[in-house]
């Protein structure tokens, strides 16, 4: 298998560099480098849009997932996707159309213009920054301890690690924004045919759906109902994943900046409903290996299930195909992550030099990328978990910036900036134990969310009172 | 399409998928330790909830169709990113 993966793997990074290059040829200016030229068609939206969502927790955490806690995980993320999607064409038209008449370089700046002051950006910078760093952190981490698991003796975890950035780096440094987008389309391609060829192996493994299913109930009836054998899937736990995943276009600036730069509406709009398909053929397979993984590996840890599910009882050219799908799902996650971190930092610096700002971005990429490296080698090994925190922290600054979009401008001052500051603060707090989880029935995020909704519907509607109301669209 | 019955549409749209994601989180898609009814072996909670999905991304294409956005058909909308 060893020998495919070098030839497969080589294939692939002459791909991804060679598109780089490719891209490079066009202007360098900061529009072109960090924006794509602002004009990207559905199709090519529809994959960057897909493989920068759908990341290495889709192909590893998901199967895991239904192996584990059963069926309910369907609606955990496929359901959730949905509302996702229904959101981009309804809140995604309202948010174009002020952002982009504002002149859009990032979420940050973008809340420093529209609050009028630098402490909305600031804060918006510390969220996506703090809750963005561990999740690439663990889709390195994640890709690094299965293809180390799967080849013990070739390098150790740290090793793996450090080429992934390295070629993440390497042509996102090379081609920008739009050399991502390509390799995306590529790499979302690569994951979805992987994932199903793996996926309806693994069903005819088990003798079929309907055999598999009918096991399985034998087996574990539990796993075939909400909550879960383990009663991860509550109502609570459920919605408080949809609401933070419908946040996501908005909330995470590596999807927002994919919006904002679509063509026109039209191209979002087809993308949206492309991104909806995409997620139901890619979530679904990932239900079949979960169901051979619950019949064949009940037992075994995550990381020895997907060895040996997805590795060492597929065939060696196709083993390294899903190593290859799995890399590809991790980078094209995490270049986007870190790359929209860097947009984010040019956004808020006030340099009138161009050229200046795209070498500081460009400086602010690698760092980012070497901070999430750093992270990776002591996060831990829960990947669902672990981004679905990442989903729920992001989307404590979805009223700071459902208010930026949709209220006039200076709506919220400094007030609302800071209120939103606190929540995530108090959130951190809980992630590190010195504050509970739980404030009576209600999950500590969920409760946070709301709050900070309800503070900002206050805050509007004291306004309101002064100042000039921007026209709607309903 | 007239601009009042677009709108009418576009309501329409927004309400339902509105109700469908009430509905997704509650017992109708989600009964505690239920299993049936099956359809082609695969239990309630999974194949409502791919249902679900299917009529979601139907009635997002519909929304996209009735859009208040596609007022102009599109023709003052070619935004600038700077």
């Amino acid at each position: 298998m060893l020998q495919a993966l070098i030839i497969v793997g080589t294939i692939y990074v002459i791909l991804l560099v060679g598109v780089s290059l490719w891209q490079r040829r066009g202007p360098t200016d900061s529009k072109s480098y960090l924006l794509a030229g602002g004009s990207l068609g559905s199709i090519l939206g529809l994959f960057t849009f897909a493989a920068t969502l759908f990341s290495t927790f889709t192909l590893l955490g998901m199967p895991d997932f239904f192996r584990v806690h059963g069926v309910g995980a369907w609606t955990f993320l496929a359901v959730s996707d949905m509302a996702l999607i229904f959101g981009v064409i309804w809140i995604g038209y309202h948010f174009r159309r002020v952002a982009l008449r504002e002149g859009y370089w990032g979420m940050a700046g973008f809340l420093n213009r529209r609050y009028g002051n630098r402490l909305a950006g600031g804060v918006a910078f510390f969220g996506v920054f703090v809750f963005l760093i561990p999740y690439v952190a663990i889709q390195i981490k994640g890709v690094s301890d299965f293809v180390a698991q799967a080849f013990p003796d070739l390098m150790p975890i740290w090793g793996w690690s450090v080429m992934l950035v390295a070629i993440m780096l390497l042509y996102s440094e090379l081609g920008g924004l739009k050399a991502i987008v390509y390799n995306d389309a590529m790499q979302g391609l690569v994951l979805l045919v992987v994932i199903w060829i793996v996926g309806l192996s693994c069903l005819s493994e088990v003798g079929g759906l309907e055999a598999g299913y009918a096991q399985l109930q034998e087996q574990d009836s539990a796993l075939l109902t909400v909550p879960g054998p383990r009663g991860l899937f509550t109502p609570q736990f459920l919605i408080g994943s949809a609401v933070a995943i419908l946040m996501i276009p908005f909330t995470q600036p590596q999807v927002s900046i994919r919006l904002a730069i679509m063509k026109d509406d039209r191209s979002m709009y087809r993308m949206a409903v492309g991104v909806g398909t995409f997620a139901i053929l890619v979530i679904l397979p990932t239900a079949f290996i979960g169901l051979y993984g619950s019949l064949r590996y009940p037992e075994l840890s995550a990381f020895e299930f997907l060895g040996q599910a997805l590795i060492r009882d597929q065939p060696a050219t196709l083993a390294a195909f899903v190593i290859i799908g799995l890399l590809a799902a991790a980078i094209s996650t995490a270049d986007s992550q870190i790359f929209a971190l860097g947009t984010e930092l040019r956004s808020i610096l006030t340099i009138e030099d161009d050229e200046r700002l795209l070498r500081i971005t460009k400086i602010g990429i690698g760092a980012f990328a070497l901070l999430a490296l750093g992270f990776s080698i002591v996060s831990s090994d829960q990947l669902a978990l672990l981004a679905r925190t990442s989903f729920a922290g992001t989307s404590l600054l979805a009223p700071l910036i459902f208010t930026a979009i949709f209220a006039s401008p200076g709506t919220g001052g400094r007030a609302l900036p800071l209120i939103t500051l606190a929540g995530i603060l108090l959130f951190i707090a809980s992630l590190l134990g010195w504050v509970p989880e739980t404030v009576g029935p209600l999950r500590l995020d969920l409760l946070l969310l709301l709050s900070l909704g309800i503070a900002a519907i206050i805050i509007v509607l004291l306004g309101r009172t002064g100042g000039e109301r921007e026209p709607a669209h309903s | 399409m007239h601009s009042r019955k677009r709108r009418l549409y576009w309501r329409l749209c927004c309400s339902l998928a509105t109700i469908l994601m009430i509905l997704a989180f509650t017992p109708v898609f989600l009964p505690t330790a239920t299993l049936g009814p099956s359809l082609f072996g695969l239990p309630y909670t999974l194949w409502a909830g791919i249902l679900l999905c299917l009529v979601m991304v139907i009635l997002t294409y519909l929304a996209t169709l009735v859009h208040p956005g596609r007022e102009g058909e599109w023709k003052d909308n070619h935004p600038q990113v700077d």
